[in-house]
């Protein structure tokens, strides 16, 4: 579903990305972990085609889409929850969901599903985003993802920052997903809730993949987990 | 009293000129970015356009229409061809919307001549209404009449449609906007022909009153960013209690203290930026 390969990505001179490859599988939920600074939200960005990388490539779906703009990437059918959530402050809720929202295949998400998932976003519909708590942002931020019909979303630390109740209210909504055969590339500081949802996970560590396996091989590597995760 | 009556509802009348113009102005800056030099340019194409059109037909409301639209396709071929280039390139955005300009005033120089021209305004627009001993010019209530009605219609547009919902969204986070797939080259494009439109439109209602004559671009142009800076950029509200105050202190300005007029006007928009860096109604 998403294959990326060998790619560069700078900001300005500073060289963030070193080649780095990865992939998805269609329904397959994959995990990226690594400290701050390594070049995590880097790769997002250079994926949903914020920063493009400068050389390596990027497929979607069968096509090429390295420089590709966003809006056409994500009519593609790749959505991003980016970190820090950026609600569109000025719009109400349920403009924030319209806005994203694609007309597709009958079988796509409607703001009725949206509020299934998330019952709390309905009881908040004419709030502007900036009047919203840190929870319900991150909950309209995955809803305002899933108005764009993806078959892929990007979730960049959908956890940052919440209580551990709504910890779970998000890992709760990943698992139903993923149970919906969304395919997921999930960045993530915390380990146990990245591990109990993922069934691929990659390391990040200065710009380059430095440990990819599934999560039970992670638990049992204490060096990577010490070296690269703290831990 | 009759003088501060009078002189409130002549401020008034060029605030709504100046909403107009700082509208569009103000939303182009918000979604794209761009300081646009050659706004006022619209205001005073417009009104030279909307002059030939009355010469040819006399009508005065083709003229707002054919105004409008004839520089709503100008800026169209500026934004396509030009500026989208240089996104995030202040200072060539600058260099290229001045040259812009000043082709513009060339231009109108070299079509319509030097000499200063007012659009003849239809018959039910001349004269005055009386109120005891206060008068006001008929075509003055005009004025604030159609910048109020497109008041109204832009802000039920950008708060109560879809489209408007997609506009907002590009002004709050540009790059987030086509992350969540809004083609934002598209709504750029949009906006700038709707920002081009108004400007021309308030050069044709301004050739009533104020005239068409070569430089009015730049004379109001410093007015239109006064606005925008005050009001803060991107915003609707602050167009609209920017482009008030603007017009009353430069008309208060100029009728009581003539030889300080500028002073009055941008000293106030000094203090209001010191307190308030980005504006009455602006985001940070």
């Amino acid at each position: 579903m998403l294959e990326v390969e060998e790619i560069h990505t700078y900001y300005g001179e500073s060289h963030i990305l070193q080649g780095v490859s990865l992939s998805v599988a269609r329904g397959q939920v994959v995990a990226l972990l690594g400290r701050n600074g390594m070049g995590k939200t880097t790769l997002i960005r250079s994926i949903i085609g914020f920063t493009p990388p400068r050389s390596g490539r990027v497929t979607f779906a069968g096509a090429e889409i390295t420089r590709m703009s966003s809006d056409r990437i994500v009519g593609m059918g790749m959505a991003l929850v980016p970190q820090g959530r950026r609600i569109f402050p000025s719009l109400t809720v349920l403009e924030n969901l319209s806005v994203a929202a694609r007309a597709r295949t009958s079988q796509g998400w409607t703001l009725e599903r949206v509020f299934a998932l998330f019952p709390r976003l309905s009881e908040r519909l004419t709030h502007r985003g900036n009047k919203l708590s840190g929870g319900e942002q991150q909950m309209l931020a995955i809803g305002r993802a899933l108005m764009t019909n993806p078959a892929l979303l990007l979730m960049d630390e959908p956890t940052e920052g919440l209580a551990p109740l709504l910890v779970r209210e998000v890992g709760r909504a990943l698992a139903e997903l993923k149970a919906q055969g969304l395919s997921i590339l999930l960045v993530e500081q915390s380990l146990p809730f990245a591990l109990k949802v993922a069934d691929h996970v990659n390391v990040l560590s200065r710009g380059r993949v430095v440990h990819s396996g599934s999560p039970t091989e992670l638990w049992a590597n204490e060096e990577v987990k010490s070296r690269y995760l703290g831990l | 009293m009759e003088f501060w009556v009078i002189q409130t509802f002549n401020g008034l009348s060029y605030g709504a000129l100046l909403f107009l113009l700082a509208s569009g102005l103000s939303l182009i800056f918000g979604v794209m970015r761009i300081v646009n030099l050659a706004h006022g340019s619209y205001f005073l194409l417009g009104g030279y356009v909307g002059l030939s059109v009355v010469w040819r037909t006399g009508s005065f409301a083709l003229a707002m229409l054919a105004g409008g639209l004839a520089v709503a396709l100008i800026g169209v071929g500026m934004e396509r061809l030009f500026l989208r280039r240089l996104q995030k390139q202040e200072l060539a955005q600058v260099l290229m919307t001045m040259g812009f300009a000043l082709i513009f005033q060339d231009l109108a120089l070299l079509i319509w001549g030097g000499d200063p021209y007012s659009i003849p305004t239809p018959a039910w627009l001349t004269g005055s209404l009386r109120a005891g001993e206060l008068v006001f010019p008929r075509y003055r209530l005009f004025v604030i009449a159609v910048a109020a009605a497109i008041a109204l219609v832009l802000w039920l547009f950008l708060e109560r449609t879809r489209a408007g919902a997609v506009i907002r969204a590009a002004v709050d986070d540009e790059e987030m906007a086509r992350g969540v797939g809004i083609n934002v080259a598209a709504v750029s494009m949009g906006v700038f022909a709707l920002g081009a439109f108004l400007a021309a439109l308030g050069g044709v209602v301004g050739g009533g009153f104020i005239g068409v004559y070569p430089g009015s671009d730049f004379e109001i142009l410093p007015y239109a960013f006064v606005v925008v800076i005050v009001g803060g950029l991107g915003s609707l509200e602050g167009a609209i209690v920017g482009s008030l105050l603007v017009g009353l202190l430069d008309n208060f300005g100029k009728a009581l203290f003539p030889e300080l007029s500028y002073f009055t006007l941008f000293a106030p928009m000094a203090v209001i930026l010191a307190l308030r860096p980005t504006g009455l109604f602006g985001r940070a």
